[in-house]
């Protein structure tokens, strides 16, 4: 049994029928079909990795709009880390904040006698020199709040005030400094 | 632009536009609908003779090849794996139905002229005269009425091999029988089929 058989015989009736019409379905069968389909989501290419961080706030904007959002690039967070001294001020300052609240809570909430804590744990010495530091330090200011209480009205007065807000402006502005040139090196 | 990207996809093979659709293509998607819609609908309406089964069958073959494009291998023709759903959930549906010949009649939906048009064959040529074209058309009528009393596995291959002109080999595969097997079934649909043009003549 070959294709050959009969093949004279049956030529004209395979000519025919290649020459069968093709039958349309109706004009909506590829919408009632897409309908049903369920189409994977686009692929995006992975352009924010290569982006300088300089761009990402530009290029996320316009990004979120697109049809691709349904699957986000991940984008880099913005890695912007304190300079080191800035770091270890923060921690310093995290740190006594700390202990202030604990030595407050410890006296108010469970009547513990500070200095008797500390010497217990420092040794009495410690006590001492605290105390000789702290007594050192209020006749200071005292010493100080009378020289400027007793030239106030005189020149020297005017100046010493003059001097105490021209320090405070120019450190305020040193800080203000530091922070933003920490924050551009970040 | 979708209609710089459909006429792109149309230059392309299909395992190209396979491989663009998986990509989430709408536009491939609707390239391989636009390029089979016709011959898949035509293959089954050819087997079930009727208009809204057809259309039912020919959806679920499209619903079912496009939702598992990821399964198609590119070594294979995609049409011949579009072909091979066609053909097995129209022979099961003619089993269901218990269904072996058609009525030559063309569809049981043919109650308009549109539709019983249709259904008959009418095989127009501009290389032919009036009266070859007249005889040509008859005998596309004959073919289709000769074709809707053959048994389905036989309609399936005839028409695979004589209509979509596909080698014996792919017609196998389609229809899942052995080669052997496919070569008898076209042989006795030929024997069948010049049998019964013998009677119009």
């Amino acid at each position: 049994m070959t294709d050959n058989f009969h093949d004279e015989e049956f030529a004209p009736i395979a000519a025919a029928m290649k020459k069968l019409p093709y039958f349309a379905p109706s004009p909506q069968f590829a919408d009632k079909v897409m309908a049903r389909v369920r189409i994977p989501a686009a692929q995006v290419p992975m352009v924010a990795r290569a982006m300088p961080v300089a761009n990402l706030r530009e290029a996320v904007a316009p990004y979120a709009t697109r049809a691709e959002r349904r699957h986000p690039v991940q984008v880099p967070g913005e890695d912007l880390r304190r300079s080191i001294p800035a770091r270890l001020a923060a921690t310093a300052l995290a740190a006594s904040l700390s202990v202030t609240i604990a030595a407050v809570a410890l006296v108010s909430v469970f009547n513990v006698e500070i200095l008797l804590l500390v010497s217990r744990i420092f040794g009495a010495e410690t006590v001492g020199f605290l105390t000789a530091l702290a007594a050192d330090a209020s006749a200071s200011v005292s010493a100080s709040a009378t020289g400027v209480a007793a030239s106030a009205g005189t020149a020297t007065g005017m100046a010493v005030a003059g001097s105490f807000a021209a320090g405070l402006v120019v450190a305020t502005a040193a800080l203000r400094a530091a922070a933003s040139a920490s924050r551009k090196a970040a | 632009m979708p209609g710089a990207a459909s006429t792109q996809l149309a230059g392309l093979s299909d395992p190209a536009v396979v491989i663009e659709a998986r990509k989430g293509s709408e536009a491939a998607y609707r390239e391989l609908l636009a390029r089979y819609e016709r011959p898949v609908f035509s293959l089954i309406f050819r087997m079930v003779r009727d208009r809204e089964t057809a259309e039912d069958l020919s959806q679920e073959t499209f619903v079912k090849v496009l939702n598992n494009l990821d399964r198609y291998s590119p070594e294979f023709k995609f049409s011949s794996w579009l072909f091979k759903i066609a053909n097995n959930l129209t022979i099961d549906h003619l089993r269901r139905r218990r269904v072996d010949t058609i009525s030559i009649e063309g569809a049981p939906d043919a109650v308009t002229s549109e539709s019983a048009r249709a259904t008959s064959i009418a095989v127009v040529s501009q290389d032919e005269s009036p009266l070859e074209e007249l005889e040509s058309r008859e005998l596309g009528t004959a073919i289709e009425r000769a074709i809707a009393r053959l048994r389905p596995e036989y309609r399936a291959c005839i028409m695979l091999r004589h209509v979509e002109d596909r080698s014996y080999e792919e017609i196998a595969e389609i229809v899942k029988l052995p080669l052997g097997t496919v070569k008898t079934y076209i042989h006795r649909a030929r024997h069948e089929l010049r049998a019964a043009l013998e009677e119009v003549k």
